[in-house]
């Protein structure tokens, strides 16, 4: 019906599916864009910050990152692989999702306990701003993968191999943005 | 109901952006009364507005500044955009390219009811403790931040709408760029598409900057943060308990960052309408068509790095300012160069004043005025005293009321047969066109003198306190009575469509003889668009060859 | 340019020159393109010309009018328009002569402070801020004991060149003078200078130029200029009334 949706174009090179992933994501990059500089901007204005180490736990950060890594290492198998293997790899990728989200919740329940809330200061304010919106991120994606391993039924491997591989983009981007927000919040 | 075929989808857009449009005139209409006399009772509606809100009927000033902001946020979020891109983006794009669908329908189905929800969002606010937002459309910190609910819900509302408009553009530039039919090179393509092109690049990457500022402001009015909150501020006489550190002024260039390419998303998509029509209604190919091409694509590139012009006079240093006047200044030269071709087209035409070609030609010296106008404004010296004035309503005014609408407009008279297989009225198109036209510039003419003479902007009052509004009091009820009479205009409109509509005479399947594709489909068109794949031989304006009998031939014939 | 108000400081003149040359330069384009546009609609209209020619406009006058557009705003910008705006901006806190006060805008007034005899503001505190004392002035402290504040009134030596500090306390109000041709945002947490010299003597309006909420249309000051003595006179009768 809709030509080039999961095959490239001769003239553009690219499908529609990857196209629009791109597109997403150029929309993303200026999203994230837009709050690391307002971080930037704030920070440079603000007569104190403190040293996130200090204030955040890197052990918890450390290991999300690794949970987070090691997520996308999972999903991106998933694109090599062939269907019930890759189903059963994407819904590792989800497993290994709910954990990142476990320990993200469990280092906020922890904050909040010590009073450490948004409204405390910038530094926290930016914190939970971006980590809450990474994380939404995280659940968007959980979503989609769910979506993409359950589909294969209903839409074929074809165009599920076309969503896998566009998906596999998206988890790149949200673990830059992951990297960046540790850099700066709990390296710094 | 839950359409995925993009001309269900394009037309739930038009009608209930059209919807949104009558709703945001409605607002306005009260503002024209309050200000010609204030405090005076409005009539017919003033005792249907609540207690809150209009006391006897007489309008209180949290209420105006509920008018106002909403009018704003209305007009450009939830009428004219929704128009254009999501009205005849979505119906006309795959017609005119070729294509049976846009690229992701069911995307495109989502696009529209989030569009769908953040509009009731909005209207629902109207209802909330304390009304709708009342800090102007552009929603400045901090008095954005201590602002009653109604920002809250504008701020979920604009959430809702981005999102919306990124999915659409999204789907826009990929069916664009990948559905084209074969021979359709991108050289090829109507103006039309071209700038629905360079439009959705600008609401992808301009809208997401917005997103970031609105999840900050709720921040700030949800989780107690500062982002937009400097220290020690005092609010009726109360400190403000929060921890401050935070910076307005950041708001402002988030904002303007999108609000700036915002305006060309108003802008382009009437352009493309109006170069349809004048090749159509002069018989002739668009003069510089190339050129016209370059400068959209400029134009959408220049307008992310214009934004601080709207910034002026907060305070930023010379050197970042005159930055900002030259990059403005540049801008001005894609528009001069688009609007020129579009008048040189004319030169050597046959020009048929159809409706259609009505608003399209009467919209050049409109937005005629509405950019030259830019001009005062973009010079920081002479900003000074226009800043925050009714010259720059009449600025933005002039081009997207007489400029952007009656390119809508002509749209819709142009494509309706189209649409429905059916004509509409030439006669009350006239008396529509040639009111409107009185109208609109009996309300907004007078905004420069106005504005000139010192009156500022969003006054409940319209300045009555004020000396400089000694000996203009005249001109308000004039501009009150020219909003009536583009009210009475309207009628005219709205019949012509429910009468055409229901009995309207049978068009033939190409009214216009024009070339462009979608008009060698059946109209309505079917529900895959064409019975075969169309093959494109020939640009898009091939009118009057030299050498041929007809005074046109359509892109598909070889 | 007709419709200004009479101008009433020493930079409004080149404001307005700027003003009017602008203005003339949109005129030139609107009435020559619309000269055209008016002869192009007679001349070719269908019934005139039935059959149209595809080859439409030649030579170069299109080319031509937009180098001129491009020459005349270059001109515009740079000869006329940044020096008068660098001059607007530029920093003058050398200025010895200079009338120094302080404005800070609140929801719905404006707050002007002079640092009376001494020269010097006094400090102020949040913690003292109350609705006879909105700027939280320490008169207890030396500097502070001699300042003079009123709300939404302004007494000035006409041509002597004033320095404005301006804030806000609140939200984010704008100054705006419209007979001086000056306007400037008053920003909560920055101070802003605002630099300019009144030159004719009576009363000229203030106008709150950014929305501020229900009382922004009444937020309105008044400038009182008038000859040095005048001024001297009213500084006197403000100190003996703080005694
Ligand atoms: C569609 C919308 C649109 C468009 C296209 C423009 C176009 C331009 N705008 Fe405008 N602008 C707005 C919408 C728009 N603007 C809005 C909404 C605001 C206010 C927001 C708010 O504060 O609420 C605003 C405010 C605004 C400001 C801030 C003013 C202030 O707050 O103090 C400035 C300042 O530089 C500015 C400049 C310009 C310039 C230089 C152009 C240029 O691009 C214009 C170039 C065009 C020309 C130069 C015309 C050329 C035509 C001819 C020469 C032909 C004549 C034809 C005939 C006679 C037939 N605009
Ligand atoms: C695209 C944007 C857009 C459009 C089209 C308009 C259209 C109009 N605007 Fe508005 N306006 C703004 C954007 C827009 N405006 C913005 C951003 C502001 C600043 C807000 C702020 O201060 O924050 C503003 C502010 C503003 C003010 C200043 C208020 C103040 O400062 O206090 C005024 C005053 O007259 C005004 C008037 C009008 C009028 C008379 C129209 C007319 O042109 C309206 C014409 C519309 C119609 C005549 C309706 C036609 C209806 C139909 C055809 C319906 C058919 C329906 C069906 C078939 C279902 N506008
Ligand atoms: Cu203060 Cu408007
Ligand atoms: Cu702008």
């Amino acid at each position: 019906m809709i030509p080039y949706t999961t095959t490239a174009r001769a003239d553009t090179g690219v499908s529609n599916v990857t196209l629009g992933i791109w597109l997403f994501l150029a929309s993303e990059v200026m999203l994230f864009g837009a709050l690391f500089s307002s971080y930037a901007l704030l920070r440079v204005s603000a007569s104190a910050w403190p040293a996130g180490r200090d204030v955040l736990s890197l052990g918890l950060g450390a290991a999300n990152t690794v949970v987070l890594m090691l997520m996308t290492g999972v999903f991106w198998r998933a694109r090599s692989a062939s269907w019930p293997a890759a189903q059963r790899l994407i819904l590792a990728s989800c497993a290994l999702a709910l954990v990142f989200l476990g320990i993200k919740t469990v280092e906020y329940a922890g904050e909040i306990r010590q009073g450490l809330v948004p409204s405390v200061n910038t530094f926290l304010a930016t914190y939970f701003t971006l980590t809450g919106l990474h994380a939404l991120h995280v659940i968007g994606g959980l979503v989609a993968n769910l979506w993409a391993a359950t589909g294969a039924a209903r839409v074929g491997l074809e165009m599920t191999a076309g969503r896998v591989c566009a998906l596999s983009l998206y988890w790149v981007f949200v673990d830059v943005v992951w990297l960046i927000i540790f850099v700066l919040f709990y390296l710094s | 109901m839950f359409s995925t075929d993009h001309k269900v989808i394009g037309l739930q857009y038009t009608f209930t952006s059209l919807t949104f449009l009558l709703l945001g005139f409605v607002l306005i209409l009260i503002v024209r009364w309050q200000l010609a006399w204030p405090g005076t009772p409005v009539p017919m509606i003033g005792g249907l507005l609540g207690e809150a809100n209009a006391f006897d009927g007489r309008i209180v000033p949290e209420f105006y500044n509920q008018l106002g902001a909403m009018h704003g946020t209305i007009m450009v979020f939830l009428a004219i955009v929704p128009l254009a891109v999501g009205g005849f983006g979505n119906y006309l794009i795959p017609l005119m390219i070729g294509a049976p669908d846009m690229a992701f329908p069911r995307l495109n189905m989502w696009s529209y009811w989030l569009f769908l929800a953040g509009g009731i969002v909005m209207l629902v606010s109207f209802f909330l403790p304390g009304g709708a937002a009342n800090s102007g459309w552009t929603s400045y910190p901090p008095l954005a931040n201590i602002a009653t609910a109604g920002q809250t819900a504008w701020l979920f509302g604009m959430l809702l709408l981005v999102f919306s408009s990124l999915l659409g553009a999204i789907n826009i530039i990929v069916t664009i760029l990948q559905l084209r039919a074969p021979g359709l090179t991108m050289m090829r393509l109507p103006f039309f598409i071209w700038a629905q092109l360079v439009t959705a690049f600008l609401l992808l990457l301009a809208f997401p900057p917005l997103q970031a500022a609105a999840v900050l402001q709720l921040m700030d009015r949800l989780g107690g943060t500062s982002f937009f909150l400097p220290s020690g501020l005092v609010v009726s006489g109360q400190a403000l308990n929060v921890s401050g550190g935070g910076s307005p002024i950041l708001w402002q260039h988030l904002f303007w960052f999108l609000a700036h390419p915002e305006v060309y998303v108003l802008i382009l998509p009437a352009l493309g309408i109006v170069a349809e029509v004048i090749a159509n209604a002069t018989r002739k190919p668009l003069w510089g068509y190339r050129a016209m091409v370059g400068s959209a694509l400029f134009m959408g590139f220049m307008s992310f790095i214009v934004w601080a012009h709207h910034m002026f006079l907060t305070g930023m240093g010379p050197v970042m300012s005159a930055f900002f006047q030259v990059t403005t200044m540049i801008i001005s030269v894609p528009s001069v160069v688009i609007v020129s071709s579009l008048l040189l087209s004319l030169y050597g035409g046959s020009i048929r004043f159809t409706v259609p070609a009505l608003f399209a030609l009467a919209f050049l010296p409109m937005f005629g005025i509405g950019g030259l106008t830019g001009l005062p404004l973009g010079l920081a010296a002479t900003d000074i005293p226009l800043h925050d004035t009714y010259y720059v309503i009449g600025h933005f005014h002039y081009i997207v009321a007489p400029g952007t609408l009656f390119a809508l407009f002509a749209g819709v008279y142009y494509w309706f047969p189209k649409v429905t297989g059916k004509r509409m009225s030439e006669g009350l198109g006239r008396l529509h066109f040639w009111l409107s036209l009185v109208a609109m510039n009996g309300i907004f003419l007078p905004m420069f003198i106005q504005g000139l003479a010192g009156v500022n902007r969003r006054l409940y009052d319209g300045g009555r306190s004020y000396s400089f509004v000694t000996g203009l009091e005249g001109s308000f009820v004039l501009q009150a009575w020219a909003a009536g009479l583009l009210g009475v205009a309207q009628i005219f409109f709205i019949v012509n469509l429910v009468l055409s509509l229901v009995r309207g005479k049978a068009s033939t399947e190409n009214p216009w003889q024009a070339t462009t594709l979608e008009w060698s489909t059946t109209s309505p068109p079917p529900h895959d668009n064409f019975a075969a794949t169309p093959t494109v031989h020939r640009g898009p304006y091939d009118y009057s060859p030299a050498g041929s009998a007809a005074d046109f031939v359509p892109q598909g014939q070889p | 340019m007709p419709w200004l108000p009479p101008p009433a400081s020493s930079h409004a003149g080149s404001v307005d020159s700027v003003m009017t040359l602008v203005h003339l330069l949109m005129l030139v384009l609107f009435v020559g393109w619309g000269t055209y546009f008016v002869f192009v609609l007679a001349r070719f209209r269908a019934s005139r010309n039935t059959r149209a020619n595809p080859e439409g406009a030649r030579g170069r006058v299109a080319l031509a009018t937009e180098i001129g557009v491009v020459i005349a705003e270059v001109v515009l910008l740079v000869i006329f328009a940044l020096p008068v705006w660098f001059d607007r901006t530029a920093a003058r806190s050398s200025d010895a002569g200079a009338v120094v006060i302080r404005v800070v805008g609140e929801q719905f007034a404006w707050n002007v402070h002079y640092p009376g005899a001494d020269g010097r503001f006094g400090e102020t505190k949040l913690a003292l801020v109350s609705p006879t004392n909105p700027l939280g002035l320490d008169r207890g402290s030396p500097s502070g004991k001699d300042d003079i504040v009123l709300l939404s009134l302004m007494h000035l030596p006409v041509n002597r060149p004033v320095v404005i500090q301006l804030s806000s306390k609140d939200v984010i109000h704008s100054f705006g003078v419209p007979a001086m041709r000056v306007k400037q945002d008053a920003n909560p947490g920055i101070v802003t200078p605002v630099w300019f010299t009144p030159t004719v003597t009576g009363d000229f309006e203030i106008a709150c130029s950014q929305l501020c909420g229900l009382g922004h249309y009444r937020m309105r000051g008044v400038i009182t200029v008038e000859s040095e003595e005048a001024f001297r006179r009213f500084l006197a009768e403000e100190a003996a009334a703080l005694r």
